[in-house]
């Protein structure tokens, strides 16, 4: 049905090909584990001051909890998503999006692409925005999310965030059930599993049943001591990225089933905090510059 | 005469905000052209998911200045009031006249609204219309400030008389123009209007269904044909109509096909799917399953005829299903029974155990308050919450479970309950099917306000983090549908049952008792058993529309006023030597006989024949008031003797209600 994307590596040059032609940068992954493109400081940080910033990256992710050992064709405790992150948003953002779609080979005069209504809300991030899950024919394949607040900051001008699962769209456009079969890269002849079964099924292993929750208390402790120092010494991007660490710990010990309501939200409140100085020191630091 | 025409165009806006937008946006603009008096022959206000437009006709083409006379205060007022009356209209002292009213001099002016031309004055009003709205979450996009629902990207303003004319709105951060956009994908883009008519026009021709009804009317005329080719029923099921006409600016209708191996799925699910996650309109067969052909509600018309749409809904569709079907059939694997005791690893509340603990105290519950051993559905009820298929599909909670009983042959009673245990959820949501269901959900709900007024949880004001009221209503409807007889004070707390009382009388007055009769028949109360008040309130809401019920009360308040105007509070003491006339014996006699029938009918809860009773001494009673004035009485023995002879009928038909208290 599409010409333009062969295998999973097509998807991604497609998508950097597209957005870097519209004046994104494309930026490489952050070096950590993290459970969403949006904990990317080119999006989480950037958001907040009033320079214009247009940058797309893919970004590895991990959530924990949704592994499934190797044995759910469509869910993964580690999936790589497309950011698109655009401040100001362009007034014609819109179109730069359905255009995506047309680079990637999507007719959109034979399928049904629709904006449903959903807003977007993250408790660690302590930042929500308003905006919709893209459907295309039934299926969704982007988050597009306006943004209005982060770390509890008031965004000034409001960027725009676009985030493609890039698995799901794989699947989708080369109409593959279960994403172990995807083909990886054609000229290689190596599947998606070929790459990644392996290490789905360990990290599942490691993630729900081995990881030793006394190390991960222990390293949570660490990473919220570090973090608040460095605040201190208003470093922000060092600080930032400790809250990004204590972030990914905190995502394992969910995982482990060791933490009871209460101490989630516990736990939640003490990484959003971080995050929300992390915020203010960002824009106090971006105001200094501007004043000398 | 002219027209206006107005539209915002944004990206797209869920239904249930653009519809509050479409109402409140008709009543602020009919609001605004009264206060501007400014007449117009009418107004009509259209919206889809990316369109808010504004048609009015019938408009002046220049508008006079409009003189209003307004009354200012005294000339005798004290300064401040005149200062202040001067500062409200911006005016000085020597703008005013004085003028010669009934009531004294006062000051006068002339309030002058500027007229003009159309084209002046529309901006303005154009403005205020814009901002004078509100959302219940509304957004910023664009450096300029402005906010509302989603993204506004084009404003179109315009006015005509015998020709076009832009108006000059400034607005969102844009200029306002003469230009629109059809359909996004199947439309023109950026085509300019050369008259009102042409908007309209350009519209239809560019696969856009202005009117919100009209696409809901595609949706269900095509829906229904389809239903009738295939010899089938469509499911009317409205909010999602709503939602669909909202979703698409050109409705085109596709028919998807379920395969045939998801046809056994439990019917929640296959909704819950279908509907819920998809928002495709199901279709059933006649005799009431489910069908296998579903239909899509798509934006776009295709070459191909939908082709491609409805293979990738299936897509989707049996993905979704697969997983359905994945998670269904692992959790059939194991008997349900099989769960009970990882219930232990699911907390129902902090302090309050696990869901296990939960369940054991229902299952004594039961023993204590219907003398029933329920060890079974008490030991099934909660052992879903630990299935794959509720932990994916919440709501399906109690459903799921209901199926894994029938497919490990449990009796179906003991699967109807479990599948109703939460029911009934909202004031509109029916209560469980069968008692069983009732006793079970009743018994589940009172465990839980019973923890949680045990830790201290109570609701306080509007905060009800736990929707305990909802519970407490669950109850009082479940007890009132199924006749349940219980005593609720013989189980639990003060401060709970007095809480669940409140909630009765909400309930009471909401379904429009008279509420001095609830109080009347509560004050009366010794238990609190909600099927007999609720009986009793019943059987006196009836025998207060009859005549004769009526005249019961009237007495009875006019023999207690008598008693209150003649300050008589203490006891009279009731001597037979002292009854005077017939009048006097008769009503003493009656008192005597139908007394004691009274208070034995009322021992035995029967209101209906004690008010039966109660008419004989109706008749001797008013003969009494009517023929005996008791000021007039010969001595002041006699006259005390009559006060007690009051007394006593107030005593005996206070056993059946307090009717000094009764505002019909």
């Amino acid at each position: 049905m599409n010409n333009n994307i062969k295998d999973f590596n097509s998807l991604v040059v497609k998508l950097q090909e597209y957005w870097s032609s519209v004046g994104c940068n494309l930026l490489m992954p952050y070096d950590l584990e993290m459970g969403a493109g949006t904990f990317h400081p080119a999006t989480a940080l950037k958001a907040l001051d009033i320079a214009p910033f247009n940058a797309c990256y893919v970004q590895p992710c991990r959530r924990p909890t949704d592994g499934r050992y190797g044995e759910s064709p469509n869910r993964l405790q580690h999936y790589f998503q497309f950011q698109v992150m655009m401040k100001p948003a362009p007034s014609n953002i819109k179109d730069l999006y359905i255009n995506s779609l047309k680079h990637l080979g999507i007719d959109v005069s034979l399928h049904d692409i629709r904006f449903v209504e959903d807003d977007w809300e993250s408790p660690t991030l302590g930042a929500w925005g308003l905006g919709w899950e893209v459907w295309c024919d039934g299926m969704e394949i982007t988050q597009f999310t306006y943004f209005q607040q982060m770390g509890g900051q008031e965004c000034k001008e409001t960027p725009v965030e676009i985030t493609y699962g890039l698995e799901r769209i794989a699947m989708y456009i080369l109409g593959c059930d279960n994403v172990y079969n995807l083909p990886y890269n054609i000229n290689s002849g190596l599947s998606y599993g070929d790459i990644y079964l392996q290490s789905e099924k360990e990290f599942s292993e490691f993630n729900f049943k081995i990881a030793k929750v006394e190390h991960l208390l222990q390293q949570f402790e660490m990473m919220q001591e570090q973090c608040n120092m460095l605040i201190e010494t208003k470093l922000v991007y060092p600080a930032y990225h400790y809250a990004i660490k204590s972030s990914a710990i905190f995502n394992l010990l969910d995982a482990r089933g060791v933490l009871g309501v209460n101490d989630r939200a516990l736990f939640i409140n003490k990484i959003r905090d971080l995050v929300k100085k992390c915020c203010e020191l960002y824009i106090k630091l971006q105001q200094n510059k501007q004043t000398n | 005469m002219s027209r206006l025409l107005l539209e915002i165009f944004t990206e797209e806006i869920s239904y249930s905000l653009q519809k509050k937008i479409h109402d409140d946006f008709y009543n602020v603009w009919q609001e605004l052209l009264i206060t501007n008096n400014i007449s117009f022959n009418n107004i009509s206000v259209y919206s889809t998911a990316v369109r808010l437009v504004l048609d009015i006709d019938g408009l002046p083409d220049v508008i006079d200045d409009n003189y209003e006379e307004k009354k200012g205060p005294s000339t005798t007022a004290n300064e401040k009031a005149i200062a202040g009356f001067l500062k409200t209209y911006n005016l000085t002292l020597e703008q005013c006249v004085v003028k010669t009213t009934e009531k004294g001099d006062f000051y006068f002016f002339n309030l002058i609204t500027k007229g003009g031309t159309l084209q002046n004055i529309l901006p303005t009003i154009i403005q205020k219309s814009l901002s004078g709205l509100s959302f219940k979450r509304s957004m910023k996009w664009h450096s300029c400030g402005s906010v509302w629902a989603r993204p506004v990207r084009n404003v179109l303003a315009v006015y005509e008389d015998t020709s076009l004319h832009l108006l000059d709105v400034n607005i969102f951060g844009l200029k306002a123009n003469k230009s629109i956009c059809g359909h996004y994908f199947m439309g023109q883009k950026n085509y300019e209007i050369n008259s009102i008519n042409d908007y309209f026009t350009f519209l239809e021709a560019n696969y856009v269904v202005l009117d919100f009804e009209k696409r809901k009317n595609i949706i269900i005329e095509q829906s229904t044909a389809v239903a009738n080719k295939h010899n089938l029923e469509v499911h009317k099921n409205q909010p999602l109509l709503d939602e669909l006409a909202y979703l698409t600016e050109y409705p085109v209708l596709y028919t998807g096909t379920i395969p045939s191996k998801y046809m056994n799925l439990p019917h929640e699910l296959m909704v819950n799917v279908l509907v819920k996650n998809q928002r495709y309109i199901n279709l059933y067969q006649l005799d009431g399953s489910l069908s296998n052909k579903f239909i899509i509600v798509s934006n776009l018309l295709t070459p191909s005829n939908g082709q491609e749409i409805i293979l990738g809904n299936e897509k989707v569709l049996v993905a979704r299903l697969e997983d359905g079907l994945f998670f269904y059939e692992n959790d059939l694997k194991n008997p349900l029974i099989d769960k009970v005791n990882e219930l232990e690893k699911i907390n129902f509340f902090e302090g309050l155990g696990s869901i296990y603990d939960k369940k054991e105290r229902v299952k004594d519950l039961f023993i204590n308050v219907f003398k029933e051993n329920q060890e079974l559905l008490c030991d099934l009820y909660k052992n879903d919450l630990l299935s794959y298929t509720v932990f994916e599909i919440p709501e399906l909670q109690g459903i799921m479970g209901s199926y894994h009983a029938l497919h490990d042959g449990v009796d179906v009673d003991i699967a109807m309950a479990i599948k109703d245990h939460y029911k009934p959820q909202g004031n509109n949501e029916s209560v469980p099917s069968t008692i069983l269901g009732g006793k079970l959900a009743l018994l589940d709900k009172l465990d839980t306000l019973i923890e949680f007024f045990r830790i201290g949880k109570k609701p306080t004001g509007s905060k009800d983090p736990f929707a305990l009221r909802r519970s407490a209503l669950g109850v009082i409807r479940i007890i009132l549908h199924y006749e349940i007889e219980i005593n609720l004070d013989d189980f639990l707390e003060l401060d709970l049952s007095n809480f669940i009382m409140d909630r009765f009388i909400v309930y009471l007055k909401d379904k429009g008792y008279n509420y001095s009769l609830i109080n009347a028949v509560l004050i009366k109360n010794k238990e609190f058993n909600i099927i007999k008040i609720y009986k009793v309130i019943l059987l006196f809401t009836d025998l207060l529309k009859q005549p004769e019920v009526v005249k019961i009360m009237q007495l009875y308040k006019r023999a207690d006023n008598i008693l209150n105007a003649e300050n008589v509070v203490e006891k009279q003491l009731l001597r037979k030597d002292l009854l005077e006339s017939e009048h006097d014996k008769s009503l003493y006699e009656v008192l005597a006989s139908s007394g004691k029938i009274i208070k034995d009918y009322i021992s035995y809860n029967n209101y209906a024949q004690a008010i039966t009773e109660s008419l004989v001494i109706s008749k001797v009673l008013d003969n009494f008031l009517d023929n005996v004035i008791i000021n007039q009485s010969e001595n002041s023995e006699i006259k005390a003797n009559r006060f007690a002879l009051l007394q006593e009928v107030l005593l005996v038909l206070n056993n059946i209600l307090p009717f000094s208290n009764i505002e019909l």
